[in-house]
């Protein structure tokens, strides 16, 4: 079994994408899937040739690439923060985040991982001020403690 | 003539009436700060400020965004020359002689030259863009739907083809962009496309989301990603010598060469994304073959090899807003975010803007002006604590980022899906970066398809009514076969490519 690496695993991921607007299209009017499918049939064979080329290309495009752990590792630290954001809301997950980053990921000390996540925490709270948005503040879990 | 005298003058004591004179500075310092940091750039904080700016007065948003534009120039000069690191792809021409300047102990010259020839090279090119405006507001009468339907399909299809790296990804990509504008209702019969049951995407995806998480998220999960502990990858910077003053002479004992450079730079920046970095290589190619017998010193220190690419990648700006604003046409990605700002205040480009709009317009061009100057002054005063902030360390930037962009998703519509959207395109920025797909490819295709599709319907219908004759209509004939030449360029290049590889 052919492996892919990691381009054209990119590359088949937009190939999906082209594939799925394709076969989206089919159970829509004339009318309305006249542009897509004009589009996504000269943008399918495009991709479907680059495939064909990152597949013939064991090297990665460009510099040095990340190293794979430092790339994940970097990766979990954004997904950790949306994470955080949606239950948390942007008050309490912006400046525990900051702390956590400062702290684990940055090796930054304690006395200034703590005004720099304290700062956020106050920038937060005057943007949810100066544009009259409580719901910077308030989040799922944040109600439900509340209440 | 008398109405565009008249919204110059009007768009002047606006400018420096006060409060309004604190949004070109407030933006040149912002706009310095974040150029200053390489990767970052100013595309990020353009794309970081739209959400901040939705709702607010134009005339704030018009000055900010003209320094923005303005304000990025000489920084990234800076820290090609002082640190070997072009601040954007554009100074990376720059990087070819005036490193090699610092390196022999004459950093100030080459930035006094640099920040001479970028303040009047932008002058040349607003000059143009103003000599222009009388002319642009009568083509755009020639224009129909089919003009416009070519002139979208041009405008991807050069971007596309001329940005940096592979052709075929280009244009992948191009495709890519162009089919996510379908997601939503479609505009003729109201039918929902590619919407996966989701309410969200009904409306389709705003501009805002998509592009903080393309350039601002993709470029902060690049700096979490990588291995590098400061923003340039250097510990420490070495101190500055020579002259600021001696640099600035250069312009006036190479006269010529700075005007045929900002000529070429404000001529390359009128085609859609040609953008700074081929016009200040031309310009440096121009340099180093109009210089004579002492053609060796160029590479290895001469000043006029910072001269001409700073000249002609700062005339570009004016030339740049010539398709942009008459157009709604974007030359690179600083271009398409300018748009994004300008339909977020119902200032859609074009006749209207370009008549019933003028002032806007004006202002734009009045704080670009202001930005381009003072960058250079600013930039000369601050060089040493700017400069300091590519040996910041990263980690201590992310957090201020991350903050910005999330809540800036959030803020503009107050929905936390723009958070979860931004940061899914922040995910694709990051690896279309990675593995070198064009994103200025991609965003100007979400720009144009819009005005993409509706043309190509009415084109359509009007064609099917027997109203209009596709072939009978001399722009869109000199469009269509702009485009083929475009499409067909590239490959006739590789053919050749194969042949005298071949041969050999």
């Amino acid at each position: 079994m052919t492996r892919f690496g990691e381009g054209a695993r990119f590359t088949l991921l937009l190939t999906a994408f082209v594939l799925f607007v394709l076969i989206s299209s089919a159970g829509l009017g004339p009318v309305t899937r006249l542009g897509p499918v004009v589009v996504a049939v000269p943008t399918l064979a495009i991709i479907l040739f680059q495939l064909f080329r990152d597949r013939r290309s064991e090297h990665p495009p460009g510099g040095q690439p990340p190293s794979a752990g430092r790339e994940r590792s970097g990766l979990l630290w954004i997904v950790l923060l949306l994470a955080m954001l949606l239950p948390l809301g942007f008050l309490v997950a912006m400046p525990v985040y900051t702390l956590l980053f400062l702290r684990v990921r940055g090796r930054e000390s304690w006395p200034r991982s703590l005004i720099i996540a304290g700062a956020v925490g106050a920038a937060v709270y005057g943007l949810s001020v100066l544009t009259s948005k409580p719901e910077l503040i308030e989040a799922p879990l944040w109600n439900w403690l509340v209440r | 003539v008398d109405s565009i005298f008249q919204a110059a003058s009007d768009s002047l004591s606006i400018v420096f009436s006060w409060p309004y004179i604190l949004y070109p500075i407030a933006g040149t310092v912002l706009s310095m700060l974040f150029a200053g940091l390489p990767g970052i750039g100013g595309v990020t904080l353009m794309a970081l400020a739209i959400p901040f700016l939705f709702g607010a007065d134009p005339i704030p948003t018009m000055l900010l965004f003209g320094s923005f534009v303005g304000g990025a120039t000489f920084m990234g000069s800076a820290t090609a020359i002082l640190l070997g690191i072009p601040g954007k792809a554009s100074n990376a021409a720059t990087v070819l002689d005036g490193h090699p300047l610092a390196a022999r102990g004459m950093a100030k010259t080459a930035l006094g030259c640099s920040a001479a020839a970028s303040a009047l090279g932008s002058t040349f090119g607003i000059l143009v863009l103003i000599l222009l405006i009388p002319v642009m507001r009568d083509a755009i009468l020639l224009f129909g739907p089919t003009e416009f339907l070519m002139l979208a399909v041009w405008g991807v299809t050069t971007v596309a083809v001329v940005t940096r790296g592979s052709v075929v990804k280009g244009l992948g990509v191009a495709g890519c962009g162009l089919l996510v504008t379908f997601i939503g209702s479609d505009p003729r019969t109201g039918e929902f496309r590619f919407t996966v049951d989701s309410i969200y995407l009904r409306d389709g995806l705003d501009f805002v989301p998509v592009f903080l998480g393309i350039f601002a998220l993709a470029e902060v999960i690049s700096m979490v990603a990588s291995s590098r502990s400061t923003i340039s990858g250097r510990g420490r910077l070495e101190e500055l010598g020579g002259s600021v003053w001696e640099g600035c002479l250069t312009i006036p004992r190479n006269l010529g060469l700075f005007f045929r450079s900002s000529i070429l730079g404000t001529l390359i920046g009128m085609i859609p994304g040609i953008g700074g970095t081929i016009a200040s290589f031309v310009a440096y190619g121009h340099a180093v073959q109009s210089s004579g017998p002492d053609k060796e010193r160029f590479g290895t220190g001469d000043i006029r090899g910072v001269l001409a690419p700073e000249a002609a990648n700062d005339a570009k700006d004016g030339g740049a807003l010539v398709p942009t604003l008459a157009f709604g046409v974007p030359g690179g990605a600083g271009t398409a975010l300018l748009l994004v700002a300008l339909t977020q205040h119902n200032l859609v480009p074009g006749r209207e803007l370009m008549t019933n709009h003028l002032d806007y317009v004006f202002l734009l061009i009045a704080s670009l002006f202001l930005s381009n100057w003072l960058t250079s002054i600013l930039g000369l005063a601050f060089v040493n604590p700017l400069a300091r902030l590519t040996v910041a360390p990263t980690h201590l930037l992310t957090p201020p980022i991350l903050l910005l962009a999330s809540v800036g998703a959030y803020l503009y519509k107050g929905r936390i899906e723009d958070v979860v959207a931004a940061y899914a395109f922040g995910f694709l920025g990051y690896f279309m970066k990675k593995h070198d797909w064009p994103r200025v490819v991609f965003v100007t295709a979400l720009v144009l398809g819009g005005m993409l599709e509706t043309n190509f319907h009415i084109s359509l219908r009007l064609i099917e009514l027997g109203r209009v004759q596709f072939w009978s209509r001399p722009i869109t004939v000199v469009l269509t076969a702009l485009t083929v030449i475009t499409l067909v360029q590239p490959l006739v290049a590789a053919i050749r490519r194969n042949g005298r590889a071949e041969n050999r």
